[in-house]
């Protein structure tokens, strides 16, 4: 079992709302109404890791490992939500979320391999850290600064148990495994499949479409757009960072240098072939 | 591995450190954004490193021993 171990690990770093907040060194001067507008569509995305949790404890009900560790998961995630929303509470309350705002982004997500959202969500958490130290540095007002630095850290841990847990799923089943993770590795980290390439970018209902994304149901489904490209700046540096993070721990994984996705891609075609060819001679050597 | 919050590989760190060796601690605040990231890379960079015989205090113990 990874939880107790992880639930320590996550305990230790666990910091308080109330007391690890600077929140007497606000600095209004030091902010604009469209960087307030960001600071509560992040709040709002944050709550999407509601249905996420939903469907990461229904796909998953074979693991009852991973179903604990996504306990502590979701009330990361939820904290998160709270912490932007406590902000705008305190400092620009006509900003705050709705009940209903919030409510809209909790909608069911059709089922999925486990695995492959297990390997979305750790390019996911991978991504968020950079886009939340990113954020970190494109505001100034030291509160919100420091809000951002703490969760980029959150996401980082995260995107570390989701590793365990994928090192766990090659060790049990190697062909699945590998399958999966270097499918969402290539669909995570080239830019041309996927523009924006985060969870809450992908269609998961299809009774729902087109507004089946988390994005698409924000208030304002274009924000994270203007956001990244705008704003924030998330350029090609950055890019490139959040490529390496992926495809530099996709490759302690599957034990192959990955400079890129095209990389990536050739392990996949070499390997796996070859891993289910084991596996079929495997299967009939038992029989 | 990969340090996302430092990013940098594991090697690329531990390259760094075999080069320029610190006592261990030093080597996380000078080679890494552990401190101020998620510090979650810290316990098995510290692992990696004392395995590869990285760590210059226990390998200056065993010079000493050794003579």
């Amino acid at each position: 079992m990874l939880y107790p171990a992880l639930f320590d690990q996550l305990e230790m770093a666990r910091w308080s709302l109330h007391s690890d907040i600077p929140w007497n060194q606000f600095d209004g001067s030091k902010l604009t109404e469209r960087q307030l507008h960001g600071i509560k569509m992040n709040a709002i995305l944050e709550w999407s890791a509601m249905p996420t949790a939903e469907m990461f404890l229904r796909d998953n009900e074979h693991d009852t490992d991973f179903a604990a560790f996504i306990s502590i998961w979701f009330f990361e995630e939820q904290k998160h939500s709270l912490a932007l929303i406590e902000y705008l509470r305190r400092f620009a309350p006509e900003l705050m979320p709705t009940e209903a705002e919030l409510a809209a982004v909790r909608f069911r997500f059709d089922a999925a391999p486990a695995l492959d959202s297990l390997a979305l969500h750790f390019c996911g958490e991978v991504r968020l850290n950079h886009w939340y130290r990113c954020a970190r540095d494109y505001h100034s007002e030291p509160v919100i600064r420091h809000i951002y630095a703490t969760l980029a850290s959150d996401e980082a841990r995260h995107a570390r148990a989701y590793y365990v847990y994928m090192e766990r799923a090659l060790q049990r089943n190697a062909v699945e495994a590998f399958d999966s993770f270097t499918k969402i590795g290539m669909l995570m980290t080239n830019a041309r499949l996927n523009k924006a390439m985060h969870p809450t970018n992908l269609h998961v209902n299809k009774a729902l479409y087109p507004q089946d994304t988390v994005n698409s149901r924000l208030p304002d489904p274009e924000w994270l757009e203007c956001w990244l490209s705008d704003e924030i700046r998330f350029d090609p540096d950055w890019e490139r960072r959040v490529e390496a993070g992926v495809l530099g721990n996709l490759s302690a994984l599957l034990g192959a240098p990955l400079k890129d996705s095209h990389d990536l891609r050739c392990l996949r075609r070499a390997r796996l072939t070859a891993l289910q060819a084991t596996a079929s001679s495997d299967a009939l050597a038992l029989t | 591995m990969y340090c996302i919050c430092s990013n940098r590989s594991f090697d690329d760190i531990l390259s760094q450190q075999r080069a320029d060796p610190l006592p261990l601690d030093e080597m996380i605040t000078s080679y890494t954004s552990c401190t101020s990231g998620c510090g979650s890379c810290i316990k098995a960079l510290l692992a990696e490193a004392e395995i590869s015989g990285l760590d210059p205090i226990a390998v200056s113990k065993l010079s000493v021993q050794e003579a």
